[in-house]
């Protein structure tokens, strides 16, 4: 019995056409291979980020209120006098009230800027 | 809160008041919302500002500053000027007692404002200063150990010199002496002077004092000279007269201190106390004999010379007019006028320097349509001075009379004159 081997063929393909193709592969499996590293490397990025360097902020508005706070610290806004050569006042940090509006909270803004003014005694801001 | 609105509430915050308004605003400075200095002291102090301590004290005196103010504005008015500047200046410790550029700025509409008046004339801007030189070049020759105070110049005659042409204002028309070069303020005499001190010895002394590199100041507004580059002969003599050279106000006060109190160089300075053995260097520029002639020559010009409008009976004033002709399209316009006066007192014993300068001021009635130093700045020095005798409580004396006598022999009173035109025309 003679036993059929099936031949295992590869197929070549001989000409020039063929090793044109060849050479195409390999290009774009160098390409692919690049895109996936850089792939690779964005992805770490974004974990680092997200979880590995997470803040906590809980809102936003927290996140802005402390920003606010920081900065109107007395601390950061302590500033000496300057005076003349006599002791006389030129310049001097002093704390004083500001009025603000919350435009979150604030449905009829017309209305709450005309009342406003009234209450203020101006006639623009 | 209000209107019983939500919406609205109120915030804590700390704000930088100056409360003496545009007064001392180009000294001050301004600060941001921010906190943050954005000229004058509180931008270049902004750090040491922020930490916490004393009050900072500058050599500014308000009320000083005050009456060098009313009187520049009062004078910009009156020649319908386009701004001034001034100084007032210890001369013995560079010590800025006044100091005010017009038109000044309201601090709290810094953003507002527009560039000329934000614009330092006092420390930022540089002028061709015109004859107030002509302490520095005769300073310069009266170092010259060869000189004698009684040499003459031939003023009689233009110089010509390539295509420029030196003229005088006040034109004498007759040989000079050193004193009446410098008291009728004679471009032609303090051109030859230039020439007798040398362009090497010249160019030296005027390093020396502190006219040709950028001054060290305590605002960051400091202007850099624009000295002649490169330096030829005809600079020498242009820069004589104070043309062709310019510096800031602060730096000619401060060299002309820097002759009067002795000789000694004084560096201005604004911050009171911060570095008082700074001054005490005692670098000389000049030598004893060279500033007591120099004081001598600055009172002959109030009493005899063109500064006469500026003096002030026994506060013995001293000084030196200056007008120099801006440079326009087609070399320098004659309309266009830097009138100045820098004065000094009491000349045996100086104190203060006072400067003012206005920028383009108008001929009017009462100058007789004049706009120049004398009319303009001496009056101007002389109201700043009568202003300071009484803020200040200083005493007149007598002691001073006949200060300048010795130099007298070497000038020719007006009836003098008069006395040999009629000779020569009899």
């Amino acid at each position: 019995m003679t036993m059929l081997t099936r031949p295992t063929r590869k197929i070549y393909l001989a000409s020039a056409h063929h090793t044109s193709i060849e050479k195409a592969r390999g290009r774009s499996f160098i390409v692919m291979a690049i895109f996936l590293f850089l792939f690779v490397i964005v992805g770490a990025r974004v974990i680092d980020l997200s979880i590995i360097q997470a803040v906590s902020h809980d809102s936003e508005q927290d996140y802005l209120k402390n920003k606010v706070l920081a900065s109107n610290s007395d601390e950061a806004q302590y500033r000496r006098d300057i005076v003349d050569r006599n002791g006389v006042l030129l310049s001097r940090s002093l704390k004083t009230v500001s009025l603000y509006a919350d435009p979150k909270m604030i449905e009829n803004p017309v209305e709450v800027s005309k009342a406003t003014l009234r209450q203020t005694n101006r006639k623009k801001f | 809160l209000i209107a019983g609105h939500p919406g609205l509430s109120f915030r804590e915050e700390t704000q930088r008041v100056y409360p003496q308004g545009s007064l001392v605003s180009h000294l001050t400075g301004v600060t941001g919302s921010d906190m943050q200095g954005l000229s004058g002291v509180e931008a270049s102090f902004d750090e040491y500002l922020k930490q916490s301590g004393d009050p900072m004290a500058l050599t500014i005196d308000v009320r000083l500053q005050h009456a060098l103010k009313k009187e520049m504005h009062h004078r910009m008015k009156l020649h319908k000027a386009k701004g001034a500047a001034g100084v007032i200046m210890d001369v013995n410790t560079g010590e800025v007692l006044a100091l005010s550029s017009l038109p000044d700025y309201n601090p709290y509409e810094y953003a507002k404002e527009e560039s000329n008046a934000l614009f330092n004339k006092a420390t930022l801007g540089v002028y061709e200063l015109g004859s107030t030189f002509k302490i520095f070049s005769t300073a310069a020759l009266l170092e010259k150990s060869s000189h004698n105070i009684s040499s003459v110049f031939d003023a009689r005659q233009p110089i010509k010199m390539g295509r420029f042409k030196i003229r005088d204002f006040h034109a004498e028309k007759r040989v000079l002496t050193t004193p009446e070069v410098f008291i009728h303020s004679s471009n032609i005499g303090s051109a030859m002077m230039g020439m007798e001190v040398g362009t090497e010895n010249l160019k030296n002394f005027y390093r020396d004092i502190g006219l040709i590199e950028t001054p060290e100041f305590e605002l960051q507004e400091v202007g850099k000279p624009i000295v002649p580059s490169p330096w030829r002969e005809i600079n020498t003599l242009t820069a004589s007269y104070g043309h062709g050279i310019a510096v800031s106000p602060l730096q000619l006060v401060s060299a002309v201190s820097s002759i009067v109190n002795g000789g000694f160089l004084i560096k201005p300075t604004l911050v009171l106390n911060k570095d008082k053995k700074k001054n005490s260097e005692n670098v000389r520029v000049v030598s004893d004999k060279t500033a007591h002639r120099m004081r001598q020559l600055l009172r002959l010009v109030v009493s005899e010379g063109t500064g006469s409008s500026a003096d002030v009976s026994g506060f013995l004033v001293g000084g030196k007019t200056g007008t120099a002709e801006k440079p326009g399209k087609k070399g320098y316009d004659r309309k266009r006028l830097i009138s100045s006066f820098m004065g000094v007192f009491p000349m045996d014993k100086p104190q203060y320097a006072v400067f003012v300068m206005v920028d383009e001021p108008k001929g009017i009635k009462q100058t007789y349509g004049y706009a120049t130093g004398g009319w303009v700045g001496a009056p101007t020095v002389k109201n700043v001075i009568q202003n300071m005798v009484s803020i200040l409580n200083l005493q007149p004396s007598e002691t001073g009379q006949g200060f300048e006598s010795s130099l007298m022999r070497f000038v020719k009173t007006k009836e003098q004159l008069k006395q040999e035109r009629d000779i020569a025309t009899h």
